[in-house]
């Protein structure tokens, strides 16, 4: 790549030096309370850039050096006296002796390379840290919706996106004592915001995270460097979208309410004299509206279905406590042949329709994934594994 | 030692047959003599019609939980894939029975049904044995194997039962079949015998009921009768038409050849075309079709002689029963009929119509010969009985287990799902689909009701649409809340509720209310047996599509429970707009239908539920609804106070203070008594007593005028007051300001006015119906009757008792927490604990 390009994109997208000066403070207290123990001792910045981090080291009283590809970005190093070197990363660190490292960092690096290579990154520091020492690795983090699936690919360099899960677990699975997640520069407001709109769920979570991994030491520098691992950083998916989740029932909540009281004022207004007054007035407006919609003849027919269906129902009635009455009837139709149209009708007359025994339809809904409980969903996600590695195995 | 019968045998089709009668008779002898063992019974939930039956026959037999459930995957036409699935899913759920034997009662039944079988299909830790009627298809194979989708079936199960560990024959005769044709060796399969009712018994009919049984099945003459109990060639009908048509002119013209059994047409017209080939007149031979058993009995006490030609049986429980009925009887040579019959004399070659023919020539002509073969048989029936084949049973599986006396059941692991889901994924017929995968899975979960926390699940399902805060909600939420908090031991309380169709997790509502939760999805119900179902809500809206979802949970075993708030809506449906009460009518049948427990707020609503329920005696065969109650909490700091105060309020309370304060709080609703109230004190105004009279209270329905009277009255502000949907907080200055609480409502299912008034040490007048006194006792003054004069003379007297000092105070009146009530709640559901 042209040799300005990576510095113009850096200025442009990851910020001014001040700027970046400002959010690697969140690294300052990780760092200090190893100052005491290591003091002017070495520390090393893959993919150093303008030098930011071996500046702020050296105000630390350590001794920084930092490597990188990018001749654009070595050229400001070297303009501010900052010891950097021209190489790559991971052939630089196999060249370290073992234990010669207080802090090796690695700020928007691991997205660029390969797996392996971050395997390697992460092996390989592990020896040249002294007992104690930190990896610092920071990346674009993809829970952030708009990094995953849209900033992350606006540099052409970045392989792939890596969760924080995966990062945390390779530090962790090659033998570091204490690993720790921060997700950093997200907008500060929005964890008392009362109002997320959904823009804020999709963009709001941290846009970046680091995973910062100690080497195993004493107990005591353990104990004595433990304090800012405790604390939490940053904003998770899951709580922008719980918050916001709340936030619309509660609007939904309000706005039943206000809904129940209209109702309870329709009610009131429906049962009131002057409504129950003007009803004959209503009635005749609407059998005039829907003379005119409907047309003379259809409303002839509901005239008559009206005026008929309470003889008719009467008359049901009347039969129906008379059981020889009933059955004589009922014969003098079968001999029509007209038993099975009368039947339907009288069981729609009479508001009975055939429902499906519950029994018949028992729990065989459950057609697919989501009509499944929650412990169903658990066994077939188990079972799937099952199947696939019994696949494997054959 | 745990015995775990796999009672399928009783549940499909064949439950209304041979098996299904074996099946049920003996599982019962064998609960009833079980001494130190343990009996459960496992019953398959796609076979759901007979789990009610089934549960009621054994209610005095066994403790109701250790009837257990299981769901197999099924479908109209099963894959292969499904079919082998569900048989590793049934064998896991016995397996986590942890059963010592496990008893199947019908093993190559249910073809086509949802009932499943196997052996074997996976590692298990129990013995299993089956009951072996016979191998007739085996044995028959182009008879009773012509279709190859059947005898694929009938040979995998030929292959499964080899896999059994004992057989328990019901006659030597099939244990020798079993021995001979699965290749098992004598000593792993014995014989446990059949047995029959005790309604078979002699019968002396009268001639009444002779001569209408014979009218009824047309018959004429002396029967010479052959009950079968069943139609196929081996029950060898045209043998013994034959032989019939051999008999003697005037044996033939003293009697008929009466066949009782279920026929169809084509088989009837077998027969009749059978006795017209062997010469018998029309009316020699009588085809009665199906008869119940009791026409059967009287029919066995009416026929001269009966005849059992049959070429094979399993055992021949006709002949048992005509022989305890008292009939002479004779039969076949063959297969497990000489050791039922017992009698060498008795027994002829089916094959030689002649043979049947003198035999049946010489029960008739000869008396002696008949009264022997009488007596011999009412000997031999002794030796037949439920309580022998159970014994017996129970010996053979004791010998399986290797049990003795001193060796305890020792409780294995509850088995891993893993094995199961391992044996799924090594299924090789065939490929599963996605649909059939997630219908596996649901069954699973239903089975694993042993691996998982039992659940109370609480119904709320309209508060979680509408939460109005008031009424029954206002409960709703307090008793919601206490039960999160505070889930009684063992369970875990989900709130749920009904949605198209189905219960779902009311995840979100709940982390509206107490926070978040892990899920914030709301995902169908889980339900398993023995879990607990608890309405806290008043759904009476939905009552109509509840029903079936509940009345299936019902039947898979949980159990349910209806808090009733009150029964207003049927005494006085007037009070209400005209469609409540039909909705709350079906709502109650349907409780009273399902429900366990009916736990009323008061125990003035329990006895009148209990007053209706003799009324409306629900259908159900199980116990009818165990009724009782609780009382509600009263401490409302704890349910979401609101506030506020009107601008006016200094004035309002300047005249409340002014005079001696009644007031009244409550919606403003036909049964709370205002207008009686607002009468009274517009009496009382005109006779110059000087009080006020505060009405606290919404506008509620079918109240225009009394409405009217309140906004027009010419003590509006002065000595009436009316305030409307005021805060909690005013309320709170009113009742501090007032000097008496007005109860006049005529009915209510508990009464928390009173209790806010004693609260605030407020005296009361209270209305005399039995739920004032059961919440107030002596600390209120009572009054009766519905007129303004009734109350005039209440008030009027109250006031002489308050200028002494006398009136009763409520300062003592006891109430309960939320704390307290939930508790209370709980120990109606759960009586022992």
């Amino acid at each position: 790549m042209k040799d300005d390009f990576y510095r113009s994109f850096e200025d442009r997208h990851r910020g001014s030096r001040d700027v970046i000066n400002e959010r690697l403070n969140v690294y300052l207290p990780f760092v200090d309370s190893l100052s005491k123990y290591y003091p002017n001792e070495p520390v090393l910045d893959l993919g150093c850039g303008r030098g930011e981090w071996l500046e702020l080291m050296l105000e630390k009283c350590f001794a920084p050096f930092g490597v990188d590809l990018d001749d654009g970005m070595l050229d400001e190093c070297r303009e501010r006296g900052l010891p950097a070197h021209k190489g790559d990363a991971i052939a630089f660190l196999k060249g370290l002796p073992n234990e010669s490292q207080v802090v090796v960092s690695a700020f928007h690096v691991v997205e660029h390379i390969t797996f392996e290579q971050l395997q390697s990154v992460v092996s390989e520091s592990l020896r040249v840290l002294k007992p104690g020492g930190l990896l610092i690795m920071e990346t674009p983090n993809p829970e952030n919706i708009s990094v995953g699936t849209r900033s992350f690919y606006l540099d052409p360099t970045h392989q792939r996106p890596i969760p924080d899960l995966l990062l945390s677990f390779v530090a962790e699975y090659y033998g570091f004592a204490r690993v720790k997640t921060l997700r950093l520069q997200e907008n500060k407001s929005l964890k008392k915001s009362n109002s997320l709109s959904l823009v804020d769920v999709l963009t709001g979570v941290s846009p970046d995270y680091a995973v910062i991994a100690q080497k195993a030491a004493s107990d005591d520098v353990m104990h004595m460097t433990s304090q800012p691992f405790e604390k939490d950083y940053g904003v998770t998916l899951n709580e922008l979208a719980a918050t916001y989740d709340l936030q619309i029932s509660k609007k939904i909540e309000q706005a039943e309410s206000v809904a129940q009281a209209a109702n309870a004022q329709l009610y009131a207004v429906l049962a009131s004299r002057s409504w129950q007054i003007t009803k004959p007035l209503r009635w005749c407006g609407l059998q005039a509206r829907r003379l005119r919609d409907e047309g003379f003849v259809s409303r002839a027919k509901a005239l008559v279905k009206k005026i008929g269906r309470p003889v008719v129902k009467r008359a049901m009635e009347f039969v129906n406590a008379r059981p020889v009455l009933r059955k004589n009837i009922i014969e003098l139709i079968n001999r029509l042949g007209l038993y099975e149209r009368i039947r339907r009708r009288y069981w729609i007359l009479q508001g009975k329709t055939h429902k499906v025994s519950p029994l018949v339809i028992g729990r065989s809904f459950v057609n697919e994934f989501s009509d499944l409980s929650p412990r169903a969903r658990q066994i077939y996600a188990d079972l799937k594994i099952e199947i696939k590695k019994y696949k494997e195995n054959c | 030692m745990r015995i775990v019968i796999d009672m399928q045998g009783a549940q499909s089709e064949s439950r209304f047959r041979g098996i299904g009668r074996y099946t049920l008779a003996l599982a019962q002898a064998i609960a009833r003599q079980a001494g130190e063992h343990e009996v459960w019974l496992a019953l398959n939930a796609r076979l759901p019609e007979s789990i009610p039956d089934l549960r009621a026959a054994f209610s005095s037999l066994i403790p109701l939980d250790r009837i257990r459930i299981f769901d197999v995957p099924c479908d109209e036409q099963p894959s292969s894939w499904m079919s082998r699935a569900a048989e590793l899913i049934r064998e896991s759920f016995l397996d986590s029975l942890q059963a010592d034997v496990i008893l199947v009662t019908s093993f190559f039944d249910g073809f086509g049904t949802s009932a499943v079988t196997s052996i074997g299909a996976l590692p298990v830790s129990h013995r299993t044995a089956v009951i072996l009627y016979d191998l007739i298809p085996l044995l028959n194979p182009e008879q009773y194997l012509p279709n190859k989708i059947f005898s694929d079936y009938y040979y995998r199960k030929i292959d499964w039962i080899k896999n059994a560990d004992m057989l328990l024959a019901i006659s030597e005769s099939s244990q020798q079949e079993g021995a001979q044709h699965l290749g098992m060796s004598p000593e792993k399969i014995w014989n446990i015998s059949a047995a029959i009712g005790p309604q078979f018994r002699p019968h002396q009919l009268g001639t009444m009921a002779k001569q209408a049984l014979q009218h009824r099945l047309k018959i004429k003459r002396k029967p010479v009768l052959y009950a079968p109990g069943g139609f196929d060639q081996r029950k060898n009908f045209a043998c013994l038409i034959e032989a019939y048509s051999l008999l003697d002119k005037t044996l033939r013209d003293q009697h008929q050849l009466v066949i009782a059994s279920k026929l169809q047409q084509p088989q009837r017209e077998e027969l009749t075309t059978l006795a017209k080939r062997f010469g018998l007149a029309p009316d020699e031979m009588v085809l009665t079709g199906y008869v119940e058993d009791d026409e059967l009995i009287e029919l066995y006490s009416l026929a001269e002689l009966f005849v059992f030609p049959s070429i094979h049986e399993g055992f021949g429980l006709p002949i048992l029963e005509a022989m305890a009925c008292g009939t002479a009887v004779i039969g076949s040579n063959r297969s497990s009929l000489p050791e039922v019959i017992g009698n060498a004399d008795a027994l002829f070659d089916p094959f030689s119509p002649r043979a049947i023919a003198d035999k049946m020539t010489q029960v008739l002509t000869d008396t002696t010969f008949r009264e022997q073969l009488r007596m011999q048989a009412q000997h031999q029936v002794q030796k037949f009985s439920w309580e022998s084949c159970a014994k017996t049973a129970l010996q053979a599986l004791e010998t399986l287990s290797n049990w003795s006396p001193s060796s305890a059941h020792a409780k294995l692991p509850v088995p891993s799902l893993l094995t199961l889901l391992e044996g799924l994924a090594a299924i090789t017929d065939g490929e599963p689909t996605e649909r059939e995968l997630c219908a596996v899975a649901a069954s699973i979960a239903f089975n694993a009701s042993s691996h998982n926390e039992k659940q109370l699940l609480l119904d709320i399902s309209s508060i979680v649409h509408v939460d109005a805060k008031s009424g029954i909600q206002r409960v709703v939420r307090s008793l919601l809340i206490e039960l999160l908090t505070f889930p009684p031991h063992g369970l875990v309380a989900r709130p749920v509720y009904f949605d198209d169709g189905i219960y779902r997790y009311a995840n979100h509502f709940t982390n509206g209310i107490i926070g978040n939760s892990d899920e914030c999805n709301d995902a169908p119900v889980d339900y398993c047996q023995d879990d607990i179902y608890l309405s806290l809500d008043l759904n009476m809206h939905l009552a109509e599509k509840t029903h079936s979802v509940l009345e299936h949970m019902k039947l898979m075993g949980v159990k349910l429970n209806f808090i009733v708030y009150d029964l207003l809506l049927v005494q006085r449906p007037d009070w209400w707009p005209a469609s409540n009460s039909a909705l709350f009518n079906e709502w109650l049948s349907s409780i009273s239908k399902l429900g366990d427990n009916l736990v009323c707020i008061s125990n003035a609503v329990a006895e009148e539920l209990n007053e209706w329920l003799k009324l409306n005696l629900p259908m159900r065969l199980d116990n009818s609804p165990i009724v009782s109650s609780f009382h509600l909490g009263a401490d409302i700091h704890n349910s979401l106070p609101t506030t506020g105060l009107a601008a006016d309020v200094g004035m309002i309370m300047k005249g409340l203070q002014a005079r001696v304060s009644f007031l009244m709080v409550g919606t403003i609703e036909p049964r709370k008594g205002h207008a009686q109230v607002l009468t009274t004190f517009e009496r009382l105004w005109s006779e110059g007593c000087d009080v006020n009279l505060v009405i606290v209270g919404k506008r509620g329905w079918m109240v225009d005028k009394l409405i009217n009277r309140l906004k027009c009255h010419p003590e509006k502000s002065r000595r009436l007051f009316w305030l409307e949907g005021i805060s909690d907080e005013f309320l709170e200055k009113v009742y501090a300001a007032s000097t008496c609480l007005i109860a006049a409502s005529e009915g209510e299912g508990f009464g928390l006015p009173l209790i806010e008034a004693a609260q605030h040490k407020l005296p009361i007048i209270a209305r005399d119906i039995s739920v004032f006194r059961e919440v107030a006792s002596e600390h209120a003054y009572y009054f009766s009757g519905l007129g303004a004069d009734d109350l005039e003379m209440a008030i009027k007297r109250w006031l002489e008792l308050f200028k002494k000092g006398k009136v009763p105070v409520s300062d003592n009146m006891p109430w309960l927490t939320w704390k307290e009530s939930a508790q209370q709640l709980l120990q109606a559901i759960f009586p022992v604990a």
